[in-house]
């Protein structure tokens, strides 16, 4: 028998984990496309976005900036309840001895939490917009543009080609921005996660005050080694080491460092995961 | 074979063990009753069986493999049915349908006769149900799935007098040569005519670990007046109309057996109880 990864196991046990868990996982989903229904349907009528005649769409950059924030928060808070199936002593030894294999059971709760995150978080922001288009009209004053957001211009930051609009950022400031966005949320994705296995029931509050800790703990450590190293003030040297790097490559190399520390903290979780007990240690 | 090999366990990191290297050796085909006083690592020692927990030393193996790295091929084998129990909020079947499809045994047939038996609907929702009708599905599951070890904690706690009775003819219908039952229980009462083999056990080691007939075989309970019997007797609790004793079975007749004194014998002097068997 396989006692590592088996697909007719593996597909039982995804069954298993819907079927049990699928009113959660709904009301989860739900949340997050009511959430966002509500706050592009509402808040346009409230700013008085459509209140006077405009050219362009006046939403687009107010769905750009909420849909980036919430994506973050909404990311970190589906990974911290990565594991909420095991938040009670009787729901943990039901998960630990069903009979799949521990990666099985953390793929699947992977696949739902992370993966499927993203799946329900980008329909949400269509369904959301759709929503907006849709109500906008009622109230808005005759002239005013109501159109769909082009998902290039959330991606983008709000730079759009093809002469629609002058562009905000510039092609590098735009490579930086999703550089910076793209590795910080899948670094705290995973660092939620990694809560998430470490306080299945309190991984939203103790993960947060964990990261400031770890934040406040590094910026620490660095100032004092800065200190002790260059004593006159002279903290960084004149030239960066990084000055005679091309632009593409310093993105890849900050694009292979965030991808590198991410999987080794999904590794710790899955090592936290495949350690559970029935009871808590922490 | 089950074999818990010098483990030692500690909730605490720091701290005294609530098991200390202990050893016990499980054989196919006997129905086990673990008995102990509260404290004594009952059910710690039912979940390092099943791999929930992880001893700090020592290991538990079935058939040669160790139950911690809780693999498919060992979970499948092993049920334990925890003393407090929480079903998902799913009808009957929609749960039997998902639970039972990852046990390779489990029969449909197999859990409705046991509803059945216990007199449990079938048309039912499980977030509905009382603890002690959640205790009949657990159980019904549990039997169902056909798993060689079955880990009972306090299993009839909660459960209907007719509930026990059908308990216990399951118990005595589905035992055979290949599987081994733990029922870990203070209600010994409830389990006595089922079990054949008596475990006492503490924190550091087993005090009893005997079959039902080598104790009948040494030891006779009886109830009496007679001061002589009870001043020989190897054990004796007094009460108001007499006393409880544990005499010697030297003419080898079979007596009732009466756990809660032969626990009582165990707690209070384990070396004499043991040197009968010797």
């Amino acid at each position: 028998m396989n006692n590592i990864f088996s697909p007719s196991r593996f597909g039982l046990y995804i069954k298993q984990y819907a079927g049990e868990n699928w009113k959660k996982l709904l009301q989860m989903a739900a949340s997050i496309f009511g959430m966002f229904i509500l706050l592009t349907t509402i808040i346009p009528f409230l700013k008085g976005s459509y209140s006077y005649p405009s050219d362009i769409d006046r939403m687009w950059d107010f769905e750009t900036t909420i849909f980036w924030c919430l994506l973050f928060v909404m990311a970190a808070a589906t990974a911290a309840s990565m594991f909420f199936n095991m938040d009670s002593k009787s729901k943990r030894i039901s998960l630990l001895t069903l009979p799949a294999s521990n990666l099985e059971k953390f793929l699947t709760v992977f696949l739902f939490s992370i993966v499927g995150f993203y799946i329900v978080f980008f329909a949400a922001v269509i369904v959301a917009d759709y929503a907006r288009v849709l109500t906008a009209p009622i109230y808005a004053v005759p002239g005013a543009e109501i159109a769909h957001m082009p998902m290039k211009y959330f991606f983008t930051f709000g730079n759009l080609d093809g002469g629609l609009q002058i562009p905000k950022h510039s092609v590098e400031q735009v490579a930086a921005l999703q550089m910076v966005a793209f590795s910080s949320l899948i670094i705290l994705q995973a660092f939620y996660a990694l809560a998430a296995s470490i306080w299945p029931k309190n991984a939203k509050i103790r993960g947060t005050l964990a990261g400031i800790c770890i934040i406040i703990g590094m910026n620490l450590m660095f100032y004092i080694s800065m200190k002790i190293c260059f004593p006159y003030d002279h903290f960084m040297p004149k030239k960066p080491h990084f000055e005679n790097l091309d632009f593409n490559t310093f993105i890849t190399i900050n694009y292979i460092v965030a991808i590198a520390i991410t999987i080794g903290t999904y590794l710790l979780t899955y090592k936290r995961f495949k350690e559970s007990e029935s009871i808590e240690r922490w | 074979m089950l074999n818990i090999k010098n483990c030692t366990f500690n909730y605490r990191h720091k701290g005294e063990p609530t098991i200390d290297d202990f050893s016990l050796n499980l054989k196919e085909g006997g129905v086990y009753g673990l008995l102990g006083s509260n404290g004594a690592g009952k059910t710690t020692l039912l979940q390092l069986i099943s791999g929930l927990l992880t001893p700090v030393s020592g290991e538990v193996t079935l058939d040669g493999e160790n139950t911690r790295l809780r693999h498919p091929s060992t979970l499948e084998k092993i049920f334990f049915v925890p003393e407090e129990i929480d079903l998902p909020p799913l009808k009957l079947d929609t749960f039997i349908n998902l639970n039972g499809a990852l046990y390779p045994k489990f029969s449909k047939e197999e859990m409705y006769h046991h509803l059945d038996t216990l007199g449990l609907p079938r048309d039912i929702r499980l977030d509905k149900l009382s603890m002690g009708q959640k205790k009949k599905v657990a159980l019904s599951f549990a039997m169902a799935c056909n798993t060689k070890i079955l880990l009972m904690d306090e299993p009839t706690n909660g459960l209907d007098i007719p509930a026990k009775s059908a308990f216990r003819k399951y118990v005595i219908e589905s035992m055979s040569d290949d599987r081994i039952f733990v029922i870990s229980t203070h209600q010994v009462r409830d389990v006595s005519q089922i079990l054949d083999h008596i475990l006492i056990m503490d924190k550091r080691k087993v005090l009893l670990d005997r079959t039902v007939s080598e104790i009948q075989d040494k030891m006779k309970f009886t109830e009496t007046v007679n001061n002589e019997l009870i001043n020989n007797a190897l054990y004796a609790v007094k009460g108001l109309g007499g006393a409880s004793v544990i005499l010697p079975n030297e003419d080898g007749d079979d007596s009732e057996l009466n756990i809660e004194l032969l626990f009582d014998f165990a707690i209070s002097d384990p070396e004499k109880l043991n040197s009968l068997f010797q």
